[in-house]
């Protein structure tokens, strides 16, 4: 028989709250690094900016990295544009041994060559031929990368929710509150990942990856929130003042 | 009773977390080292501040140099790793103020550094009676093991992109063994990226040019070792004066060392002391690898003393705002202007040295 949070003893209570609260201070955090890496601050919670999401997903790597995370190497701003004219018009062998690796050569080999001991080395990631660079100008993520990423992310974020959304389905908030949560946050998980595919080949599909992001950290903070409330207090309006069975007829 | 127990338990679980949570070092912890004074501030700018009188060159600090802010400069990357190994250090901070007056600009410089390193290739008489002299050269024929200690400063003058990358917009390194599509053995080289490009060097040797109160003046341009076996590298324009090492014609024995009168140091000869090399030494006696006299003209332009104690090296340095090394020099005629540097330091090593990312600015207040 399934009884509500409240009704559980003291120490499975505090045993689950301070697993939701974990699950809450984690995804805030994972909300700061989401949105520090996806925009210009440098503190504090930050929307992610559309257009470093659009970098990620759909511009060549190359050119995604030289605008971001590499952009403190790139001594010219104008050679980010030679570099993705250059991609976008089918990178030749010729016009890259004319203009594309003297800038390589000056802004990325010194790390990026299979020889480097620098400090940042990076040897597994060359730069050095025409071979190594066009390994990194294809739009967005490779299909490798892409369905790495896309396994890791699912099963990470879909094992935990289990817990949290199975957690939030036996407190004593009226059904149709828990179904709507538990929905839209799988939802939003499976749309979140779908549409990094998808921005690859479609640019517009960058706006769905913020909102479905958003919804779905969303919803987990809200059913933890919502959860570890549920477990110590009866909230006005929404919880059962009862230590009644939480099921569908609750609705 | 029970709801209360409930909440003080969990108010003592969220201390403990947020306990947990500030185990990481606060803001400013890392800057509490002896190089750093009181009030210094994390920035990349260093101020110069107007003085009325000059500023002794001594190494002293005076009190002058309280008025002038201290800027905190980390320096942790390395160019790269030599194939015999490399004992010094790979991260240090600094500080460095500045004063102006109307002729001149001063620096001082406070760099940490646990070891004093000066041994550079002296000579050593083994117990067969014989003279070595102490090198440990890597794979690319430099040493770090007996050189001196070297603090560097890059001004920009003219070269694109050294204002956002610093440093590294002049550093090349060797790729496959290659330079530039060039054989080269060296770890890389330095210069710039076009004709006409060029950048001020203001290198202190400790041994070379700090035992004679001087910092080596030196530049980089677009120069190719067609051109110059260093390819950017150039000393200033001298009229005299410089190092030579410390060697007979055939190689094998010391040319010169200090006279037996003068305050005889073990790692450098200076010129005006030097006597012809005469062996009534014993076994573990040390002979000077090098010779050393003050440079004359352009290449002379920086005065510096130089005192290391209790791990930090304090280094006062001294030029003309203006002066007429043309364009081998940066020029501080515009005192409105915001000018660009990088600094780099060589703990007892040749070539390796531990840099910053990015650019430094300066201005005059």
């Amino acid at each position: 028989m399934s009884r509500s949070l409240r009704s559980l003893n003291t120490p499975n209570k505090i045993s689950i709250s301070f697993f939701l609260l974990s699950i809450i201070i984690g995804t805030i955090s994972a909300l700061i690094m989401l949105g520090l890496l996806l925009s210009e601050a440098d503190s504090g919670l930050n929307l992610p900016s559309v257009e470093k999401i659009k970098l990620k997903y759909h511009y060549p790597e190359l050119v995604a990295a030289m605008k971001t995370t590499m952009y403190e190497y790139v001594a010219d701003d104008a050679d980010i544009e030679v570099v993705a004219n250059w991609i976008s018009n089918g990178s030749s062998e010729e016009v890259f041994e004319q203009s594309i690796k003297p800038i390589m050569r000056r802004d990325c080999t010194s790390c990026h060559n299979p020889t480097s001991t620098m400090s940042d080395a990076m040897p597994g990631m060359p730069l050095t031929t025409y071979a190594e660079v066009t390994k990194h100008t294809k739009a967005g993520y490779s299909w490798v990368k892409m369905a790495k990423q896309a396994h890791v992310h699912l099963f990470g974020i879909g094992t935990f929710l289990i817990i949290v959304t199975t957690i939030f389905a036996f407190t004593s908030f009226p059904s149709w509150i828990r179904s709507t949560l538990i929905t839209i946050t799988w939802t939003a998980l499976l749309i979140d990942v779908l549409c990094w595919w998808i921005t690859k080949y479609y640019l517009i599909f960058a706006y769905l990856i913020v909102g479905a992001g958003s919804a779905m950290s969303g919803g987990i903070i809200a059913m933890a929130g919502l959860a570890l409330l549920d477990c110590w207090i009866v909230i006005p309006f929404l919880s059962k003042k009862t230590q009644a069975v939480a099921t569908d007829s609750d609705a | 009773m029970k709801l209360p127990l409930t909440v003080l338990a969990m108010a003592s679980g969220a201390c403990l977390l947020g306990a947990l949570g500030s185990c990481g070092d606060a803001p400013g912890d890392t800057n509490s080292t002896s190089t750093t004074p009181a009030g210094a501030a994390a920035s990349t700018d260093v101020v110069s501040i107007k003085v009325d009188a000059p500023i002794a060159i001594d190494a002293k600090v005076e009190a002058a140099w309280d008025n002038a802010p201290a800027t905190t400069i980390t320096v942790d990357k390395t160019p790269y790793k030599p194939s015999n190994g490399y004992e010094g250090m790979t991260s240090t901070t600094m500080t460095m103020q500045s004063l102006y007056d109307t002729e001149n600009v001063y620096f001082l410089v406070k760099v940490k550094d646990p070891t004093k390193s000066l041994a550079r290739f002296p000579w050593i008489k083994q117990d067969d009676g014989s003279w070595k002299q102490s090198a440990n050269k890597d794979s690319t024929g430099h040493d770090n093991t007996f050189y001196e200690d070297k603090f560097a400063v890059y001004w920009d003058i003219n070269t694109k992109g050294f204002a956002k990358k610093g440093c590294a917009i002049s550093c090349h390194m060797n790729e496959n063994g290659k330079v530039n599509d060039i054989d080269d053995t060296s770890a890389g080289r330095k210069y710039t990226n076009a004709p006409g490009e060029t950048i001020d060097m203001w290198h202190w040797k400790g041994v070379r040019t700090g035992s004679v109160g001087q910092v080596d003046d030196q530049y980089v341009n677009n120069d190719a070792p067609g051109d110059n076996k260093n390819w950017g590298r150039h000393g200033d324009t001298k009229t005299g004066g410089g190092y030579s090492n410390n060697k007979s014609e055939d190689g094998t024995l010391p040319a010169f060392m200090n006279p037996p009168s003068a305050s005889a140091n073990t790692y450098w000869i200076k010129a005006s002391d030097k006597v012809a090399f005469k062996d009534t030494f014993k076994a573990g006696d040390i002979i000077p690898g090098i010779i050393v006299s003050p440079f004359t003209g352009h290449r002379g332009d920086i005065s510096a003393e130089a005192v290391w104690a209790d791990g930090v090296w304090t280094i006062e340095m001294q030029r003309k705002l203006v002066t007429e090394g043309g364009e081998q020099d940066v020029q501080f005629s515009d005192l409105a202007k915001t000018y660009h540097f990088g600094v780099s330091v060589f703990d007892n090593s040749q070539i390796n040295h531990v840099y910053h990312e990015g650019v430094q600015t300066f201005s005059f207040k």
